[in-house]
């Protein structure tokens, strides 16, 4: 069965997938001799309008604005329906009006950081991120709760590196997240190895557990399950993320995974070694000067 | 680079920053696009945002039969370029490219002057193609929409879609060769 022969409008439209994909404008001619003097300016005026069109260019700052607006907006998206807990009337009224006034200034302030949140480094919000992740551990209350503050933290360093993988990043960036995740997860593994006894005049007698050390070590056990499936997270991630790298960055950046997975295994490891309840001290030995309370 | 349907997919379920990569993607062309229409630097980054609100707003509505996510988000651009030109556009006068437009020539002073003068005569240009002609040269040039985006933004199928690209290279190309639209280098 003889093929339909190609109509000019094809072969204008073959030169120009080519030409998309690199070709040069002398290779589509020879492909075509015959329709090359047809071909030539048109394909030259395609060019040019591509060339000329991409010289107009966006600020910077302007397509940050508008996404800093868009992700507000993405925020206030209405997702779930909710009775309305008041009614305008309300706010004619001083004390309401004042106290929705403070929650809407708070609000505003805590939408940024929301909107912050999904951001990744180099994002006009990502110092905020940080922060805000700062303060979260200065305000959790126990030892626990910052342990696992940290596992989070260090879990949305590598779902960053996920995200960063995805735009065309560079190995720099990459190592810096992926030496911070670890970074998170040591912290998290050194709070639940520090010694913090309970003062000494708070334990109980010998043989029997004090409440607090047994949640300290209920929290260890929690967080060492939390690290290793993290690692098993990084270990399935690193194939997909060198994936996407190009092959030149590829060696470097395995070697700085194989580092990080390492030290991740290894303080698991130290998480494994199941921590001493405090001894109870003889009085003498106390850490607490009983003749001055509240000197240590 | 992830596949742009996965990203929207992903977008659909809330995923910001999903979306933040589709934006990243297609905020330069839809700028691009709409600035060969409206002519106006300003007015086009405040339409891009606005195309980028409907899309974001209208996203769960967005369906994968068929359709190219990019041929959608265009068909959005295209509705609120001609609501905006429509009210803009006096007595059929054409609007004069904005001289305010940011090019991207580097420090070349006189790269620039050039570029700015061609840009101002392809535009003119582009005002004396029939709207399928700019259409087709916009989506295809400017955009950079693959044909079969191209054709299901435009409504219509792909061999017409060849069609009117031809006749609109040739179009444009007897557009400047007009006396009054001459331009250096085209």
């Amino acid at each position: 069965m003889s093929r339909t022969k190609p109509t000019f409008e094809d072969i204008l439209n073959d030169c120009l997938e080519r030409l998309g994909q690199g070709e040069s404008l002398e290779a589509c001619l020879r492909r075509y001799p015959a329709e090359a003097p047809e071909l030539a300016p048109l394909l030259r005026l395609a060019l040019e309008t591509v060339t000329l069109s991409s010289s107009i260019v966006v600020p910077t700052r302007v397509q940050q604005a508008v996404w800093v607006r868009l992700a507000q907006a993405w925020q206030g998206q209405p997702r779930k329906v909710r009775q309305p807990f008041f009614t305008p009337h309300l706010l004619l009224r001083p004390l309401p009006a004042a106290i929705m006034l403070v929650l809407a200034l708070f609000l505003a302030g805590w939408g940024t950081t929301e909107v912050a949140a999904s951001s990744l480094p180099g994002d006009l919000l990502y110092p905020v991120k940080m922060a805000r992740e700062r303060v979260e551990v200065t305000l959790s209350a126990s030892k626990e709760n910052k342990a696992r503050r940290y596992v989070k933290q260090a879990q949305e360093r590598s779902r960053e590196m996920e995200m960063l993988t995805r735009r065309k990043t560079d190995e720099a960036s990459l190592t810096t997240l992926a030496q911070g995740s670890t970074q998170k997860a040591s912290q998290a593994v050194r709070l639940m190895m520090e010694k913090t006894p309970p003062a000494v005049v708070l334990l109980p007698p010998p043989g029997k557990v004090e409440p607090s050390w047994r949640d300290h070590e209920k929290t260890r056990l929690e967080i060492r399950a939390l690290l290793l499936e993290h690692l098993k997270h990084q270990a399935v991630m690193k194939q997909r993320w060198l994936e996407q790298l190009p092959p030149g960055q590829r060696k470097k950046m395995e070697s700085v995974f194989e580092q990080e997975y390492r030290q991740l295994q290894r303080l698991i490891k130290e998480l494994e070694k199941e921590a001493k309840q405090p001894e109870r001290l003889p009085l003498e030995q106390s850490p607490i000067d009983l003749d001055q309370p509240g000197r240590l | 680079m992830q596949d742009i349907d996965d990203l929207v997919r992903e977008a659909q379920r809330g995923d910001l920053n999903a979306f933040s990569l589709v934006y990243d993607h297609f905020f330069p062309k839809v700028h691009r696009y709409i600035t060969l229409r409206i002519g106006s630097a300003t007015e086009a980054e405040d339409l891009t945002q606005e195309v980028f609100l409907k899309v974001m707003q209208a996203l769960n509505t967005f369906q994968f039969q068929g359709s190219p996510f990019a041929s959608w988000l265009f068909r959005i651009a295209h509705n609120l370029v001609v609501d905006r030109l429509r009210r803009k556009t006096v007595a059929g006068h054409a609007i004069p490219l904005d001289e305010a437009l940011s090019l991207a020539t580097g420090e070349d002073v006189e790269g620039e002057a050039i570029t700015s003068l061609t840009m101002q005569r392809v535009y003119q240009a582009l005002g004396q193609l029939t709207e399928l002609h700019r259409q087709v040269i916009l989506y295809r040039f400017v955009a950079g929409l693959s044909l079969a985006e191209t054709a299901s933004a435009m409504g219509r199928n792909v061999n017409a879609v060849k069609a009117l690209q031809h006749s609109a290279l040739k179009s444009l190309r007897k557009a400047l060769t007009r006396p009054s639209l001459q331009v250096e280098r085209l």
